[in-house]
C-alpha cells in the first residue's frame, strides 16, 4: 500500500492539471493530418494575448488555411469566428503563424487548421 | 402497332423528364462567409477579411491605444485605391472600424462622409422646435478625433500566357491630428496567382 501512495499522488496531480496539450489546442478539419504542429507558445504583449504556432508541412499539398479561436473565462469564445487565412508552406518547410487576440478579454486560444481548394 | 405506341409513350416520358430537369434551375446553397475564396485572382472576400484583421490586431498593440488610460478617439479618413481594379475601400475601413469598436479599446468620431447626416440630425433636433429642450443633442458639443486613419491599396499585376500573378499591398497609417505625427503604420501583403 505504501508503494502505491506516490502513484496515487501522481495520478491526482495529473487529474488536477488543467493545461491542455498541443493536440487538444489544435482543431483539425479536412485533410490536415500531414501538417505537424512543431511548437506552440503564447505571451501577453501590450495587454493582448499573442499566440505563435510553428507548423511543418509533410504533405505534397501546400493548401492549408488556419484561424485562431479566442477564449475567455470558462473557455467561452469572446469573438466571432475569424476568417480562414491561407498559408503557403512547401513540403518539408516550417512556417510560423502568429495570432493576436482581438480584445484584452482573451485568456486562451485554440488554433484551427483546414485545407482549402 | 402496339410496339409503336409503347415507343411513343416511352419517348414522350423521357423527353418530359429531360425537359423538367433542364427547367429546374440552378441549385442554391449558403456557403461559409469566412471560407477561403479562390474563384479568381481579383480582389476578393478573403483579401478583405485578412487585411482588416491584420490591421486591427496590429493597431490594438500600438502604444497610443494599449498604453492609453482612456480609449482614444479616431476618425477614418480616405483609403486610396491605387490598383487597376474596382475596390470599395470604404468596406475595408468599415470592417476595421467595426472590429476596433468591438474590442472596446477605441472610440470613433464621425468621419467626413458621415458629417452631413450628423449635421442634418443636429439641425433637426435644435431648429425644428419639435423636441423637448432637455432631450435634444445640443450643437457645439461634438468631440473631435485625436487621430485619423488613412492609407492606400496598390497592386502589381504580371501576366504571361499561362500564369497571372497579382501582388497587393495595403498600407494604413495612424496620424495625430494635432501634431501631424505618424503614430503607427503597418502594411499587409497578399500574393495570388492563377495558372492554366
Amino acid at each position: 500500500m505504501k508503494k502505491l501512495i506516490p502513484l496515487f499522488i501522481a495520478l491526482l496531480l495529473s487529474a488536477c492539471n488543467s493545461n491542455p496539450s498541443v493536440s487538444e489546442m489544435t482543431i483539425r478539419m479536412g485533410n490536415t493530418g500531414n501538417i505537424e504542429i512543431v511548437d506552440m507558445r503564447s505571451i501577453v504583449r501590450n495587454g493582448l494575448l499573442t499566440a505563435q504556432v510553428t507548423v511543418k508541412n509533410d504533405s505534397n499539398s501546400n493548401l492549408v488555411s488556419y484561424r485562431f479561436k479566442w477564449l475567455g473565462k470558462n473557455e467561452i469564445a469572446i469573438f466571432d469566428d475569424e476568417a480562414w487565412k491561407p498559408i503557403t508552406i512547401a513540403k518539408g518547410q516550417t512556417g510560423t503563424i502568429i495570432g493576436i487576440a482581438p480584445s484584452p478579454d482573451a485568456t486562451d486560444f485554440r488554433v484551427e487548421l483546414n485545407q482549402y481548394k | 402497332m402496339r410496339a409503336l405506341n409503347k415507343s411513343i409513350v416511352g419517348i414522350s416520358f423521357f423527353s418530359t423528364l429531360f425537359l423538367l430537369a433542364g427547367c429546374s434551375g440552378p441549385q442554391v446553397r449558403y456557403g461559409d462567409a469566412k471560407a477561403v475564396e479562390t474563384v479568381t485572382v481579383d480582389y476578393g472576400s478573403t483579401d478583405l477579411q485578412s487585411i482588416a484583421e491584420a490591421m486591427v490586431r496590429s493597431l490594438l498593440q500600438t502604444k497610443v491605444i494599449s498604453g492609453s488610460k482612456y480609449a482614444p478617439t479616431i476618425t477614418v479618413a480616405d483609403v486610396k485605391n491605387k490598383t487597376t481594379e474596382y475596390i470599395d475601400t470604404r468596406v475595408i475601413t468599415d470592417k476595421i472600424r467595426t472590429q476596433l469598436l468591438k474590442s472596446g479599446q477605441v472610440r470613433f468620431a464621425v468621419n467626413i462622409n458621415e458629417m452631413q447626416s450628423q449635421v442634418d440630425e443636429l439641425k433637426r433636433q435644435n431648429q425644428s422646435g419639435l423636441y423637448k429642450s432637455n432631450t435634444i443633442s445640443k450643437t457645439g458639443n461634438m468631440e473631435g478625433a485625436k487621430y485619423r486613419l488613412e492609407g492606400s491599396i496598390s497592386s502589381i499585376v504580371k501576366q504571361t500566357k499561362d500564369v497571372k500573378d497579382v501582388y497587393y499591398v495595403f498600407n494604413l497609417n495612424l496620424i495625430d491630428n494635432e501634431t501631424g505625427l505618424l503614430e503607427w503604420a503597418d502594411e499587409k501583403e497578399i500574393r495570388k496567382s492563377a495558372t492554366r
